[in-house]
């Protein structure tokens, strides 16, 4: 995972507030040279969350990086040296084993083989929980196509008579 | 009259095992233990019953979707290469096409689809792009390509995941593209971030469209367009209140084979978006462009490489070409269709 991806990833356990960013434990970092691209680099600059990426650069090993985000001048500049260092912070860098670790809850997001798996567990995803009315033991029919497919809330559907 | 309760409140409610429904919709047959959040009481006749719907069998079906992917997604890759979508073709084509045009018809799906959304002029806009259920990255790798934005995919399934970013590697994308395990229906971003939201035939994976929808949506920037290609069934005439029995059966049975939950039609996604407010929300059936893929899907499994290959795959993977002529039995009748929905997040 290299770090242009942490800088849009956030914990969404239910209940979590900030998320953003998710601190990060590394136990293995490899660098792999990426083709230096400043266009693209300046193309994505105004999208950065510049505190969360010196911040993760920081627990990847590297701190080069300015603390505050430089202004549009010095991305516009033909000196390429800020460039190349958020070049290499950014994409160079990976997190092949270790854990995003969100900033709330602690909760540990597992990275291996430098892929995160940001999955849920049960406890931590909103509940959704569906009714199915039953009569006997004929299910109900579905009132409406959108019944079937508004999940989120949960409904009954108090007309049906109770023997 | 409905009423909502709160999920907590229906703890103590009786469970009931559903044995069959008319369709795998509200409810998938778990087939864990129940989650803890409901109690056992015995359900007396006409009361009440509960399923625990929800969490243990999204998760059964979340597994069984990341299992299916595992299993498949190398015997697609070989045969038909990165892309793991319906190609577009003029309707009623009859020429029959080489591979490298089932290819081509399957890049033209993409770039028809953004035609569709009007995205084509907005390029200097698209900057991050999200491809929610990403396969193996191919629509990823090729938008992240044309609009030079950073994309980033999500899939279940972490053997995906791994031969997406190794594709990306080896087609010097990785700067631009990355793939992670997520489940779009909890996707871990943060509002507003995408200028593209992109669900090339994923949504039919999904057992709960409205949250599916609201994910996409939230994830969306302001200004930024949502693009849903996905397989429906046809849309309920005005009075219907559901599918006939024969199609439903139909339905479930291509369901079972392919870890699908419960269809739904492209009106109801139209019934979503407006819902919750999106602007410029088009629709429209493509099942006459796409009818020419799964006869051809099958031709390739029938060769002599397919077979093997097949045999080689697994037992998912044979079940799913079985079911195969489903799809053409679906399509030739009317009851599925291929839609495209797409629509702008107001500003």
């Amino acid at each position: 995972m290299r770090l242009i991806t942490h800088n849009m990833l956030s914990c969404n356990i239910k209940g979590v507030k900030n998320g953003f960013p998710l601190k990060i434990e590394a136990e293995k970092v490899i660098e792999k040279e990426v083709d230096f691209n400043p266009d693209f680099l300046r193309h994505m600059f105004a999208k950065i969350e510049w505190k969360a990426l010196v911040e993760a650069a920081r627990s990847m090993g590297y701190a080069e990086l300015p603390e505050d985000s430089p202004d549009a001048t010095v991305i516009e500049s033909a000196d390429e040296t800020f460039l190349r260092k958020l070049h290499h912070a950014l994409l160079e860098l990976h997190l092949e084993e270790g854990a995003l670790v969100c900033p709330e809850t602690g909760r540990k997001f597992p990275v291996n083989k430098g892929i995160p798996n940001m999955l849920l567990h049960e406890d931590e995803v909103k509940q959704t929980v569906c009714i199915d009315l039953r009569k006997g033991n004929e299910p109900t029919r579905i009132r409406s196509p959108k019944d079937r497919v508004l999940m989120q809330d949960v409904c009954i559907d108090l007309s049906l008579q109770v023997p | 009259m409905k009423a909502t309760l709160a999920p907590s409140s229906l703890i103590s409610l009786p469970r009931h095992k559903v044995s069959s429904l008319r369709s795998p919709s509200l409810l998938l047959q778990s087939q864990r233990p129940s989650s803890a959040l409901m109690t056992t009481t015995t359900a007396s006749r006409g009361s009440v019953a509960v399923t625990a719907a929800a969490t243990s069998s999204f998760e059964a079906l979340r597994e069984g979707i990341a299992e299916f992917y595992n299993e498949t997604s190398g015997l697609w890759e070989e045969i038909w290469g990165d892309h793991m979508h319906h190609g577009f073709y003029d309707p009623d084509s009859s020429v029959q096409l080489s591979d490298s045009g089932h290819r081509e018809a399957q890049i033209r799906m993409i770039e028809e689809s953004l035609r569709f959304a009007g995205v084509t002029e907005e390029e200097k806009k698209i900057k991050r792009v999200v491809d929610v259920g990403c396969g193996i990255g191919g629509s990823s790798r090729y938008i992240a390509s044309k609009f030079g934005a950073e994309c980033i995919g999500i899939t279940l399934s972490p053997v995906q995941a791994k031969r997406a970013n190794d594709l990306a590697a080896a087609q010097s994308l990785s700067h631009k593209v990355s793939f992670q395990v997520a489940d779009a229906l909890e996707q871990p971003f943060e509002d507003g971030i995408f200028d593209l939201v992109w669900s090339m035939e994923s949504g039919e994976h999904m057992p709960d469209k409205a949250k599916f929808v609201k994910e996409l949506v939230r994830v969306a920037a302001p200004g930024g367009r949502i693009i849903i290609v996905t397989w429906c069934h046809r849309n309920l005439s005005p009075g219907e209140e559901a599918l006939q029995p024969w199609e439903q059966n139909l339905l479930d049975r291509i369901c079972k084979t392919f870890y699908l939950p419960a269809w739904c039609s492209t009106s109801d996604y139209v019934d979503l978006l407006q819902s919750l407010s999106l602007q410029d929300i088009k629709c429209a059936d493509w099942s006459e462009n796409v009818a020419p893929f799964w006869p051809a899907v099958i031709r390739t499994a029938l060769t002599w490489k397919g077979l093997v290959s097949l045999l080689r795959s697994g037992m998912k993977s044979i079940k799913g070409a079985l079911t195969m002529p489903l799809m053409i039995e679906g399509y030739k009748k009317g009851v599925i269709k291929f839609g495209i929905i797409t629509c702008q997040k107001p500003l």
